[in-house]
């Protein structure tokens, strides 16, 4: 069985890790990116179904790696969970993705959501 | 013959003079002073005197006065004069003694001149001066205003840099923490292995301690949003049934900890959005519902999202916990108060219902308390959360 694939953009490589092993958990395929150029990258190749997104990026910051991929009708389906310690830069941009996670963010919170995105999935 | 002539001419200087002083008189509006009349009539007895003593050698014009004799006329004559004289007399001696007064003021007219130009060079000098002070003074004012332009630039600067610092803070804070947490969570889990109870309990410790902590530092970082007043609330379309969830999923394993039941009940009419300010209802949400938990040592924590009228939606969040007692209801949204001897535990800052105050007033609502000591409390938030337009921020 091929699991969904899940992207965690995040440069915190602790914090990458505890993400990627939640999604994991929760059924997810996980790859991790932790800079913007890296992201825009990857996503331009392959089409996840989720992506976890911080704000705080290295060389291209998230909200521009929403912008771009936003765009993209090849990733229409994706879902984007964005990430990020600021409220208010989150409410900036609450209306562009389907989910806020303001950190931080629990484990087991975000292996549940992850698990309800999944199922939601079939 | 010469007699005559020359007694004629003297009575013609006397009556010119007669004449002179009358005309004057009546010019110069005279005529009513004492001293000036004895001159007039002084003068006249004088001209009679000088016309009698005409007559005196004119024989033939004898007849045509009324006197006759030589005798009566030399008499007349004499008295005449006399008279004229003591007049003539009187009069200058009403009229003298105004001559010094005249010099007199023309004197103090001209002292009083001096005075009042002494008086005009002083007020100039002062004029000048009190000019003077006044250009330094707008001089002055207009290096305080550039002064104090120059501070409220600095001051906006420094409001600038803390928001930035604030903002740092609170991610260079909030993530490291956060990994403490989610690998404490993921050892919990069994991610790692299975734990031992001692091990778990120790991890418990962790989480317990690494979520308090994280607490505080939302709680400070809000309160020091409150203070700068940085905050600023954002009105738009959010999922209720979302931020519930997300609030049960945070705090549910605090509360498992506690051995708590964290229940929930929502409105079946509770509409799939509603608008307000989604941060700001979770920081109220998460508040009141980990105060609870705090506070609660068995039942449950109930969270309930209600109807009350077209435009307010309550969000309630009551408890089985130990209750507060009546004289505490007045402060506990003080920020910094905390219940005299409570919490038991010692956590907290006392700055959680003063935050949810201030979002509750920012967002246009209030909110209310019910409490029983020993039963439970009841916060209820009542807000407009079905119109669009934004917040006073």
């Amino acid at each position: 069985v091929i699991k969904p694939l899940a992207f965690v953009i995040e440069d915190d490589k602790h914090l990458a890790q505890i993400f990627a092993t939640a999604l994991q958990s929760a059924g997810f395929q996980s790859e991790v990116i932790h800079d913007g150029a890296r992201a825009l990258e990857r996503l331009a190749a392959v089409e996840p179904v989720v992506v976890l997104l911080d704000l705080h990026l290295p060389k291209v910051m998230g909200r521009d790696v929403l912008r771009a991929t936003r765009q993209d009708d090849r990733l229409a389906n994706t879902k984007f969970i964005l990430t990020t310690a600021d409220p208010q830069m989150a409410k900036t941009l609450e209306n562009d993705v389907e989910i806020v996670l303001i950190k931080p963010i629990s484990f087991t919170q975000l292996r549940d959501l992850a698990a309800r995105l999944r199922h939601a999935l079939g | 013959m010469t007699d005559v002539v020359l007694e004629s001419l003297r009575a013609l200087v006397i009556a010119i003079i007669l004449l002179f002083f009358w005309h004057m008189g009546r010019q110069e509006g005279l005529v009513r002073q004492k001293g000036f009349r004895y001159i007039i009539i002084g003068l006249a007895f004088v001209f009679l005197g000088s016309l009698v003593d005409i007559t005196d050698t004119l024989p033939q014009l004898n007849k045509f006065i009324i006197l006759g004799t030589t005798l009566y006329q030399s008499i007349i004559e004499k008295l005449g004069y006399l008279t004229g004289l003591v007049l003539l007399g009187f009069g200058f001696r009403n009229w003298i003694p105004l001559f010094p007064a005249l010099m007199h003021a023309e004197e103090a007219q001209k002292r009083q001149n001096e005075r009042l130009e002494q008086l005009v060079a002083e007020r100039t000098a002062e004029l000048s001066e009190a000019n003077r002070q006044l250009q330094q003074e707008v001089e002055e004012r207009k290096q305080a205003q550039e002064a104090l332009a120059i501070a409220h630039e600095q001051a906006m600067t420094v409001n600038r840099l803390k928001s930035q610092f604030l903002a740092n803070v609170s991610h260079d804070l909030r993530t490291p923490l956060n990994a403490v947490l989610g690998y404490s969570e993921m050892l919990r889990e069994g991610i790692y292995g299975t734990l031992s109870d001692e091990q778990q309990e120790a991890n418990n410790k962790i989480i317990d301690s690494t979520t308090h902590l994280l607490d505080m530092i939302n709680n400070l970082l809000d309160q020091a949003e409150i203070e700068s007043e940085t905050i600023s609330l954002k009105c738009s379309p959010f999922k209720p049934a979302e931020l519930i969830d997300t609030t049960i999923l945070t705090l549910g394993p605090r509360a498992e900890a506690r051995h708590l039941k964290l229940s929930c009940q929502i409105d079946p009419n509770l509409p799939d959005t509603l608008n307000g300010d989604l941060y700001a209802l979770r920081r109220i949400l998460t508040n009141l519902v980990s105060n609870a938990i705090k506070f609660t040592d068995q039942g449950e924590v109930a969270v309930s999202i209600l109807r009350c009228d077209e435009a307010h939606w309550s969000i309630q969040v009551a408890d089985t916990g130990r209750g507060i007692p009546p004289q505490a209801l007045e402060y506990i949204f003080e920020p910094f108060r905390r219940i005299d001897g409570a919490p038991i535990d010692g956590s907290g800052a006392g700055l959680g219902l003063s935050i949810v105050k201030h979002l509750v007033t920012l967002m246009k609502g209030d909110i209310s308390t019910k409490s029983h000591l020993g039963q439970g409390s009841t916060f209820t938030a009542r807000l407009p959360l079905n119109t669009t337009q934004e917040f006073a921020a």
